[in-house]
């Protein structure tokens, strides 16, 4: 949605004052946030329909949120136009943009009284329902509802569609904008493989940015099909879990999330749909339009499958050898965390205490493993969060050539790709982008220790959060509600990690550029007039 | 040795002369304690002079065959500083089974590899321990903490300097002598003239002068074995606050002491490293202070610098009850003291160097072509030295989460392994997992004899590492050459073959 927003915006300079009307004050941020609040909206009236004609209990709270929510959006898109699409703008867009969308995303939980169980007080309630909006749209997955009986049937689908919309939105920001930017893994995968890639889709970036769209909707369609078909899932199961599946989000409507289903049949048909959506969308296009070898020849995507074979196969092996459990318990849980995890997506099945899909039970090596793919997260361009495989990569390539540059000082290494020279600057800023990624980590571990959390909780949820996974380790193992975990404000600092590790960290950071110029410029602070 | 005639025969090796002469100092220094020791008792002090006589009869047959090489190769340097704290670990080894303190070989290697990498781990009962080892124990650490701190300020920016290994000790550097013994002997002095202040000083509080010795001979080191088991708990006020000052000072740097010497409070004063290094301190401090519901001003501050300067001396146990306390103290663990101190860690200039590199690439978001300089002490950081500092670092975070997965592998909690690698990699020692108190014996033989591979990579720094990619890149040109001149022969005998079919085939 954000995606189109930008599409719109970068593609059409020349028609927005057709499209917009020559009435609106040209301000880039209020435009497309606009823009977002309406399509959110749509959502929560389509939610409120199938409310409606199901428990009955929450349909007036999604139909008054979805018109708070469009009835601003409406205005503020009529009101504005796109101004100024500088670099700091465009980062203001972005990052006011997903604050507002996680604000308002929240109005259905409170309105519905989502969170109020006994003794919780309005400013609890307050705070669980920004985190579970922003654990929403930001796809990870996190929760804080204890009691899955309480919301309505439509609540529950609103909650999955706004992983959905979330996946979506990463997706296109991710393979359209932040290229035009300059920012984020694209170019690298314009440096991988010459000829069309995935920002040359079209010579348009909105009609790459609608391909990407159509990629996204079939595939979500396709994931219907394939829940409805295998026994087990209704209807609405299938299409609350396609849409999380897609998104790579993990939300389900069930407390015991897949597990609920208990069938080897599900699980296959969600380990294919997390693998799907792990792997950058463009590769899916070139494939869908008859290129099946791209995905062979993306060095990426070989690397992705390599760590997942490889993590996999460790994690079954050490669970079946050195823990308790039988080789079908160790390699269903196995192969399913690992991509579960690895792909971002924080599904999980069996968490009761003593059961194999309660991973904070497995030895601690395979905890390890599974720290390890909180960090890596999977392919660029795809809807899964995390490091992304592209940059683990190049720093390797950088680690090796500033030790061979030591032996060879006049040396001219490049980093290879892919078998391309990736260019200086890239390596560069993911250098930069590691170290700020690994200081946001130190940060948040000593935050959340001081916030009262212990510190196996504390390293697992800042790296979980960051990487949009879902569940972490220690206390917010699987089987745990992030509301009995953590403390109130360790909820909103987490909420808010899961939107710096969303946008990549940078756009998040530089928000607030533009707010502290226009402070500069009409209040006297500062060395400017 | 001339009368015996081998002086015109002798070939020259720069690793031979260098681990002899490494040798014979150590049999000094254990000569050493086995005198200052013999009062307490005869039979370890004799061992320890028989090891004395060994390493001297090695080092002198080594240096009556051998010449040392003139101008040594990157890989043969490398190699020196591995093999030579490798003699030293053997060496230490053999005394500690001969002597019988300790029974068990890995276990001995264990002790003497922490020893050497001035890490505050130990397999012992130090309350058990006799004299002249507890002296031998201590003068490990200290001998851990020489050598690296002539590795750092001595050999590797002068030997290396084509490698420009780690520039950043250049801007620091440029006070000490250019010349490489001048230099040398610049470090040994401050080195042993800081050991004597702290042992007077240590001396001067209620401990006595053989736990002042024991304890300067660490302090200076940033080593942190101790005499007590509990570490410094059991000590009064005074020394605590001695030690807090000793530790600082030990973490501060050679320059900065080598200005203090010398006088020179400008350079002082305009040390943004130093500055940094005393604000991080007095911050951490207060952060523990207000943390915790139990710790006085002064514990707060002991513990604050006892984990940046990776000396390991411990207080009270900060493993256990406060997290926040916990994680703070993994910083200031990673991060380290300053450069060209003996302390291990990133240090505060490459820490500030690579935090700048991060802010600069947040403003390259906005300003994509912008030219924007980074500089450190006034001077701007040359970009390819960035790239290394970056990629080094890199290499330095990917080690320590293979250490926590090696550690893991062989038994330790996830959370535990990964604080224990960090820890260990820093030369601290003590962290959540071990505990405060460094004591080892409640690990399995695994984890420690795993532990020691970390110890030389958290001393040595990436030396091995490079090391061991010098070595594949000489065995893969070596190999690449064999392979191309077998081809070369091959398709000769095949061009060869040619030639005769074809001047076969007309007749």
């Amino acid at each position: 949605m954000r995606g189109l927003n930008f599409a719109r915006l970068v593609s059409s300079r020349r028609s927005t004052r057709l499209r917009n009307g020559p009435v609106g004050r040209p301000n880039t941020a209020l435009h497309v946030m606009g823009l977002a609040l309406v399509f959110i909206a749509l959502g929560m009236l389509v939610c409120a329909v199938i409310e409606l004609f199901s428990t009955r209990r929450d349909s007036g709270a999604l139909a008054l949120a979805a018109l708070l929510s469009g009835g601003l959006g409406s205005m503020l898109w009529w009101r504005t136009r796109v101004g100024s699409t500088r670099t700091r703008e465009v980062f203001a867009a972005v990052g006011w943009t997903w604050i507002t969308i996680v604000l308002f995303g929240g109005i259905p939980y409170l309105l519905a009284g989502t969170f109020a169980t006994s003794g919780v007080g309005f400013v609890e309630q307050l705070v669980n329902a920004v985190f579970e909006s922003a654990s929403g749209y930001s796809t990870t997955g996190s929760t804080v509802l204890v009691d899955f009986e309480r919301p309505g049937r439509g609540m529950l689908m609103y909650r999955q569609l706004s992983q959905w919309y979330g996946g979506m939105g990463i997706v296109v920001l991710a393979v359209t904008v932040l290229p035009y930017l300059g920012v984020g893994g694209l170019d690298l995968v314009t440096a991988e493989a010459p000829g069309p890639t995935s920002d040359r889709l079209a010579p348009r970036i909105s009609q790459t940015a609608r391909r990407l769209w159509l990629i996204y909707v079939v595939f979500t369609l396709a994931m219907v099909g394939m829940y409805f078909v295998v026994p087990g899932p209704s209807l609405y199961d299938s299409v609350a879990h396609a849409l999380t599946t897609a998104a790579t989000g993990g939300f389900s409507p069930y407390e015991s999330s897949i597990g609920h289903f208990n069938s080897a049949a599900v699980e296959m048909v969600v380990i294919a749909g997390m693998l799907f959506g792990g792997v950058n969308f463009a590769l899916h296009w070139r494939a869908f339009t008859g290129d099946t070898r791209a995905y062979w020849r993306d060095a990426e995507f070989r690397t992705f499958a390599a760590i997942i074979l490889v993590a996999a196969s460790f994690v079954i092996a050490v669970l079946w050898l050195c823990d308790t459990w039988t080789g079908v318990e160790a390699l269903r849980a196995g192969a399913f965390y690992v991509v579960s995890l690895g792909t971002s997506t924080g599904y999980s099945i069996g968490t009761g205490v003593a059961s194999v899909g309660n991973y904070v039970l497995w030895t601690p090596v395979a905890q390890l493993v599974i720290l390890f793919l909180f960090v890596v997260g999977a392919s660029s361009g795809s809807t899964s969060g995390g490091m992304k495989i592209i940059r683990l990569r190049v720093l390797a390539g950088h680690v090796i050539r500033s030790v061979r540059r030591a032996q060879q000082p006049h040396a001219v290494i490049a980093v290879k790709h892919g078998g391309v020279a990736v260019r200086e600057d890239i390596v560069t800023r993911m250098a930069g982008f590691f170290l700020v990624y690994v200081l946001l980590v130190c940060t948040g571990v000593v935050i959340l220790a001081m916030l009262g959390s212990d510190l196996k909780t504390a390293v697992g949820a800042t790296v979980s959060v960051l990487g949009n996974m879902g569940p972490a380790l220690g206390e917010a193992g699987p089987s745990a509600s992030f509301a009995e975990t953590f403390s109130l404000p360790s909820q909103l600092f987490l909420a808010v990690y899961m939107l710096v590790g969303r946008l990549e960290i940078f756009p998040m950071l530089l928000m607030f550029v533009v707010p502290y110029q226009f402070l500069r410029q009409k209040l006297p602070i500062g060395g400017y007039a | 040795m001339r009368g015996l005639g081998l002086r015109e025969t002798r070939k020259a090796s720069y690793l031979l002369l260098t681990v002899s002469n490494t040798l014979i100092g150590a049999g000094v220094v254990s000569g050493l304690c086995s005198l200052l020791g013999i009062v307490d008792d005869s039979g370890d002090s004799l061992v320890l002079a028989v090891a004395c006589g060994c390493a001297f009869a090695f080092g002198l047959l080594v240096r009556a065959n051998y010449v040392t090489q003139q101008s040594p190769t990157t890989a043969t340097v490398l190699s020196t500083l591995t093999a030579s704290w490798l003699t030293l670990v053997a060496y230490s080894t053999l005394v500690y089974m001969l002597s019988g303190t300790i029974d068990r070989i890995d276990d001995a290697l264990v002790e003497s590899a922490a020893g050497f990498s001035t890490t505050a781990l130990t397999t012992l009962d130090v309350s058990e321990l006799t004299l002249p080892m507890t002296l031998w124990r201590a003068a490990t650490q200290w001998m851990g903490g020489l050598i690296g701190l002539v590795a750092g300020v001595v050999i590797l920016p002068i030997a290396l300097q084509r490698w420009r290994l780690a520039p950043a000790e250049w801007i620091i550097n440029d006070e000490f002598a250019r010349s490489k013994r001048t230099r040398t002997r610049q470090v040994l002095t401050i080195y042993s003239a800081l050991t004597i202040v702290f042992f007077a000083a240590y001396s001067a509080t209620q401990m006595g002068i053989k736990n002042g010795l024991v304890i300067a001979l660490t302090t200076v080191s940033t080593g942190g074995f101790s005499t007590a088991v509990d570490s410094f708990a059991s000590f009064g006020l005074s020394t605590v606050i001695v030690a807090t000052l000793a530790m600082a000072i030990a973490g501060s740097g050679y320059a900065v002491i080598f200005w203090a010497i010398r006088g020179r409070v400008q350079p002082l004063l305009h040390s943004v490293e130093l500055r940094v290094y005393l604000l991080i301190l007095v911050l951490g401090a207060l952060w523990v202070w207000l943390a915790s519901d139990t710790l006085a001003w002064y514990e707060a501050l002991f513990t604050a610098v006892s984990a940046l300067s990776t000396t390991g001396f411990t207080l009270v146990d900060w493993t256990t009850d406060n997290s926040a306390i916990a994680a703070l103290l993994l910083v200031f663990i990673a991060t380290g003291a300053m450069i060209g101190s003996p302390a291990g860690g990133l240090t505060i200039n490459r820490a500030r160097i690579l935090v700048a590199f991060a802010r600069r690439e947040l403003r390259r978001q906005l300003h994509g072509s912008a030219v924007i300089l980074l500089k450190s002490g006034g001077r701007v950081v040359d970009e390819r030295a960035l790239e290394r500092i970056s990629g080094f670092q890199i290499a330095h975070l990917g080690i320590c989460f293979i250490a926590a997965f090696v550690l893991a592998a062989a038994g330790m909690d996830w959370l535990d392994a990964l604080y224990t690698g960090i820890s260990v990699l820093s030369t601290h020692g003590p962290g959540v997992g071990i505990g405060a108190f460094g004591d080892l014996s409640n690990f399995s033989q695994l984890i420690r004899v795993a532990l020691v591979p970390l110890m030389l990579l958290g001393h040595l720094s990436l030396v091995p590492l490079m090391l061991v990619i010098v070595w594949v890149g000489n065995f893969n040109k070596s190999a690449r050459g064999f392979l191309r001149r077998r081809t070369t022969r091959q398709s000769s005998n095949k061009d060869w073959d040619l030639t005769e079919q074809q001047t076969m085939e007309p007749t």
